[in-house]
């Protein structure tokens, strides 16, 4: 075997491992465990509904350890609801639901139907959510709720 | 191996060997190597008795005759003589004994030695003097056969290459669940337009071109409000889902937010919007 054959193999090697190793750093500088989403989050807004009456909305989130506990407050009507953080990677997160529970939900009864919607879909167990990092909050696509680290 | 027919060897017009070795048999008789057919000739008496060696067989020796008097390597030996697939120690051990025998060599083991951990040798002593044989071609002895180039790879080759294939899938299977979590498990598409009024920063964002579209135009004159009613910078930030436009407001130390029913978007007070930037 030549030692330009033997120079080829190395490099060939040499570069491959380089990519992997590449791959790899890439993957961990953007990995965030759960751990480092702890926190508390919250938001407040206003929905103005179809027939025009404006109600006040607060979502709060706390994450510890791996685990979820939110609370919605939307007019008179509270959802509470907890759960898993699935997977946190490129500053974005994935939450499933295990346990939602309403509160004085017949006062939401003039509210618009999207909006109860989202309110039920984020109480419901096994539904999953994705937040997406929008400025210094986290946006929940499915449910559209805000969060902010507080 | 199988031993072939005897017969005369004179007045055969035969290919030349390419090499003699003195075997151990008692009768002291030479065996001529014929690496093109795979066989020892050895002569006795005017008798030829050929052995088929069998194609790893003949590689094996090839290679030990190319080199006599040279340690050749157990990893070579196997890519030598195996070239187009990957066999264990115990087939090149299995071809040298039976190499042995047929040279008469089992017991002493002095025509192809065995050296620990490093490989096997082909005694010189052993090569009749070429010089002594005018047909036959000088040592060195004979060009190898045109292979493969994959049959020169050692076995050590192989494996790196093994290793680097297995590698190469890894890496790209790393980059399939890379690409898969980052588009699929978070929806990750979202456009953005974005448009300046003053100090107020506005961005849209949208699924689709056309959303986005249909999103600055329907929320047109919303934007022309929002800029004029604060005189501080305040990113805005617009989207629509379902029924309800959706405004956040950005300031330097607030964020609060506003849905609009689409069906109030024209109704909308300045009082109202003024919620979403205290």
């Amino acid at each position: 075997m030549t030692l330009s054959k033997n120079c080829r193999w190395y490099t060939g090697g040499a570069l491959l491992v380089a990519a992997a190793l590449g791959a790899l750093l890439v993957v961990c500088v953007n990995f965030k465990s759960s751990n480092e989403f702890n926190g508390r989050y919250s938001s407040s807004g206003d929905v103005i509904l179809r027939d025009g009456h404006k109600i006040e909305v607060n979502h709060t989130l706390l994450i510890k350890d791996g685990r979820f506990y939110a609370l919605t407050r939307q007019g008179l009507s509270i959802m509470e609801t907890s759960g898993i953080v699935e997977s946190g990677f490129l500053n974005r997160m994935r939450l499933r639901v295990e346990k939602g529970k309403a509160t004085d939900l017949d006062a939401s009864g003039n509210i618009d139907n999207d909006l109860l919607f989202n309110l039920m879909y984020g109480g419901e167990v096994d539904s999953v959510i994705n937040l997406r990092p929008i400025g210094k909050c986290y946006f929940a696509v499915e449910t559209r709720q805000l969060y902010c680290a507080d | 191996m199988t031993m072939s027919e005897t017969m005369p060897r004179a007045g055969t017009h035969e290919v030349k060997p390419a090499s003699v070795i003195r075997t151990g048999r008692p009768d002291g008789c030479q065996a001529h190597f014929h690496p093109e057919r795979y066989q020892l000739v050895f002569s006795r008496e005017g008798v030829e008795e050929k052995i088929d060696l069998g194609f790893s067989g003949s590689r094996l020796l090839e290679r030990l005759l190319q080199v006599p008097g040279e340690v050749v390597g157990r990893d070579e030996l196997l890519a030598y003589a195996w070239s187009d697939r990957i066999v264990g120690q115990g087939s090149l051990n299995q071809q040298i004994y039976s190499l042995r025998q047929v040279l008469g060599d089992e017991k002493n083991r002095e025509i192809i030695q065995t050296l620990p951990r490093r490989g096997y040798m082909l005694s010189p002593k052993f090569l009749v003097n070429l010089n002594d044989l005018a047909d036959l071609p000088a040592p060195g002895f004979f060009p190898p056969l045109a292979l493969p180039r994959r049959a020169n790879r050692t076995l050590n080759q192989q494996r790196m290459a093994t290793l680097m294939m297995a590698a190469s899938a890894l890496l790209i299977l790393s980059l399939v669940v890379f690409a898969y979590i980052y588009h699929e498990l978070f929806q990750s598409q979202v456009l953005v337009a974005e448009r300046d009024i003053g100090n107020k920063h506005f961005t849209y964002a949208a699924t689709t071109p056309q959303a986005l579209e249909q999103l600055r135009n329907d929320t047109g004159g919303l934007t022309e409000r929002l800029a004029a009613l604060v005189e501080q910078p305040v990113q805005f930030r617009l989207g629509a889902n379902a029924g309800f436009f959706e405004l956040l407001c950005v300031q330097r130390d607030t964020t609060r937010w506003l849905m609009i029913n689409r069906a109030q978007l024209p109704k909308v007070q300045d009082e109202q919007l003024r919620s979403c930037l205290q």
